[in-house]
């Protein structure tokens, strides 16, 4: 087997065309073919992004070990999965099993064990659970954290405080074809949410809270990875559920509803978008939410799913972002990281135990990238250090 | 690998990404060449006068530098202090195209016995034979190859390069930031002031060395 070859069997398995490549490295598609045929060889800086684009190392490329290897890890865990992994998709998925083994690796480096969640606290569900079932384990997970009936203002401190970590990643726009994230439960890291970015900020919250309910009620020895799709089995529909439950209980809605005196039923869709922008969900889950605890008619949620609720907000006088509009996966670049991941790295360079190159190797961001986020003085060297290993839980207010 | 004797001094010097970083952002790279000679040797990986710019993951690292300052030059949410020095450190970047077509630094690919030590330092299972803990960037580990591949000087100030250095040829010369600044000094194209004054430059800017290159001046 040659070098065209693997580079071959690397583009394949993530479903990447050549002309995609091509695009990707400012090369024709030509030369993409020459180089898988071995007619031609890519240049250092090439082989560097060849291997940055196919989420392997150079020697892999070279040799060809870890491509096949790599596969067939993919295939075990995605054997179990309701959803078919689809093709676009494959990329991100490909960077979120790299940044969890990359994050075991870092913290093994600098002598960190991260006490993430390994087991779930609450015992599984299966079957076909009902709505109220739902219920029951949001308003649970709520007293767990002790979180009130409020909303819940950042998810990703509230995973943090359980001890799962949150991973960002480009899974593809067309939400009909692609998935909106996954579960994966990482030996030495522990409960991994997998979160695509390229969906409104609305839909990535409710899918932090719909694979929080994968993680704490699906996960088990057999059950390692879970993918978040259009299918709609007990599971994904239990998870979903959950999500409104915890993003929305309806306790809560009771409440904002009577202190703003909107009366027995919403009859505007202004309302609407009141509650929407106070629980920070999207404008379709609040919809949804208002119809399942019956403040909301029929004939009213028909009508109101006509609203376009972005411009609505801003005629109401709502902040709106850019974010709501369209959805840049460049935005997220070192966003798309755990913070607890990127206090890590932070120490891991200041304290040298491990080099700056290293670090922008191992996440993929530039040099430049890396040089600010350890000379950000937003956390001081101790603090990062005492806030690594722990995980508590210390309530997030009502 | 080209072996060599421990009295002879080789003559030339690859330079790394950080190294070429911090000498372009002060504006100050004719240093380099006062202190280490030219042209000086520069892996493809760390810069490349042919970069066809296109996504991000594919350029070269100098290149990708310029284009991450020159994205920021033009962020509305940063400061316009921060703007404009994200706008000065791109131009001042880019002067390394200048510096290559006029000879003063030479652009290298890798040779086939360089590439399979690249290829060592930068794989997750090798890492320990090199005493590392985790796989070298692309840049330092091309360069650290081309380095012992020639026999050449390898300056760069990226620990865990030199790390893997000490464990493969622990005698092999080197060249950091610092003493860059102190011969500099001590060759009187600087005074000791201004490789002080340089180097905090370089800190302000990210450089990660904490000490100065005349502490007690």
């Amino acid at each position: 087997m040659s070098l065209g070859s693997h580079l071959a069997r690397a583009r394949e398995r993530l479903g990447f065309r050549q002309e995609d490549v091509a695009k990707r490295l400012g090369v024709t598609r030509t030369m993409v073919s020459y180089w898988e045929a071995d007619r031609r060889t890519p240049n250092d800086r090439q082989v560097a992004a060849l291997a940055r684009l196919y989420t392997v190392s150079p020697h892999s490329l070279e040799s060809g070990e870890g491509i096949e290897t790599r596969d067939e890890e993919i295939a075990m865990l995605f054997r179990g999965a309701d959803t078919a992994l689809p093709l676009g998709a494959r990329p991100g998925v490909e960077q979120f099993r790299e940044f969890v083994d990359g994050y075991s690796r870092l913290a093994e480096a600098a002598g960190v064990e991260i006490r993430g969640m390994l087991q779930s606290p609450f015992p599984p569900v299966s079957g076909a659970p009902s709505l109220d079932d739902a219920r029951r384990k949001a308003e649970e997970v709520r007293a767990h954290l002790r979180a009130g009936l409020g909303p819940v203002a950042d998810l990703d401190a509230v995973c943090e405080l359980l001890g799962i970590t949150v991973y960002r990643a480009a899974l593809g726009s067309d939400l009909k074809e692609t998935i909106s994230g996954g579960f994966f439960a990482h030996p030495t890291i522990g409960f991994s949410l997998l979160v695509n970015v390229e969906m409104t900020p609305g839909r990535r919250r409710f899918t932090i809270a719909h694979e929080l309910a994968h993680a704490l009620f699906h996960s088990g020895p057999r059950v390692k990875f879970i993918l978040s799709g259009t299918d709609k089995n007990p599971r994904e529909r239990f998870a979903d559920w959950f999500a409104g439950e915890f993003l929305m209980p309806i306790e809560g809605i009771r409440r904002v509803i009577e202190e703003h005196d909107m009366g027995a039923k919403i009859t505007d869709p202004g309302s609407v978008i009141h509650i929407q922008r106070y629980f920070n969900v999207s404008y379709a889950t609040a919809l949804v939410r208002l119809r399942q605890g019956k403040f909301l008619s029929p004939a009213s949620y028909e009508d109101f799913k006509s609203v376009r609720p972005v411009l609505f907000a801003r005629a109401l006088g709502y902040d709106t972002t850019d974010d709501e509009y369209i959805q840049d996966p460049d935005d997220w670049r070192i966003l798309r990281f755990p913070r607890r991941f990127l206090r890590l790295l932070r120490t891991a360079v200041r304290e040298d135990l491990v080099s700056a190159s290293t670090a922008a190797q191992l996440t993929g961001l530039s040099l430049d990238e890396i040089t600010e986020l350890v000379g950000d003085q937003a956390f001081q060297g101790e603090q990062d250090r005492r806030e690594l290993g722990e995980f508590e839980i210390t309530g997030i207010g009502t | 690998m080209s072996s060599r004797s421990p009295e002879s001094e080789p003559e030339s010097t690859v330079v790394d990404t950080v190294v070429l970083r911090y000498f372009l952002l002060v504006d100050r790279v004719d240093i380099l060449f006062g202190v280490l000679g030219s042209p000086l040797v520069l892996s493809r990986i760390v810069f490349d006068p042919d970069d066809p710019r296109a996504d991000e993951l594919s350029m070269s690292e100098i290149v990708r530098s310029i284009h991450v300052q020159t994205r920021r030059a033009s962020d509305p949410t940063r400061t316009r202090e921060d703007r404009e020095q994200a706008r000065k450190n791109g131009e001042r970047l880019s002067t390394v195209s200048e510096l290559v077509a006029e000879g003063q630094m030479a652009v290298v690919d890798m040779t086939e016995e360089e590439r399979r030590l690249f290829m060592g330092l930068t794989s997750v299972r090798e890492t320990g034979e090199f005493g590392i803990r985790l796989p070298l960037g692309y840049g330092e580990a091309a360069t650290l190859a081309v380095a012992l591949g020639r026999d050449l000087v390898f300056a760069t100030d990226d620990n865990d390069a030199l790390r893997a250095l000490d464990s493969i040829a622990p005698g092999h010369p080197r060249k950091r930031i610092r003493a860059i600044l102190i011969e500099a000094a001590d060759a009187g194209i600087i005074t000791r002031a201004e490789a002080n004054a340089l180097h905090e430059e370089m800190r302000d800017l990210g450089f990660w060395d904490r000490e100065s290159p005349f502490p007690d001046l």
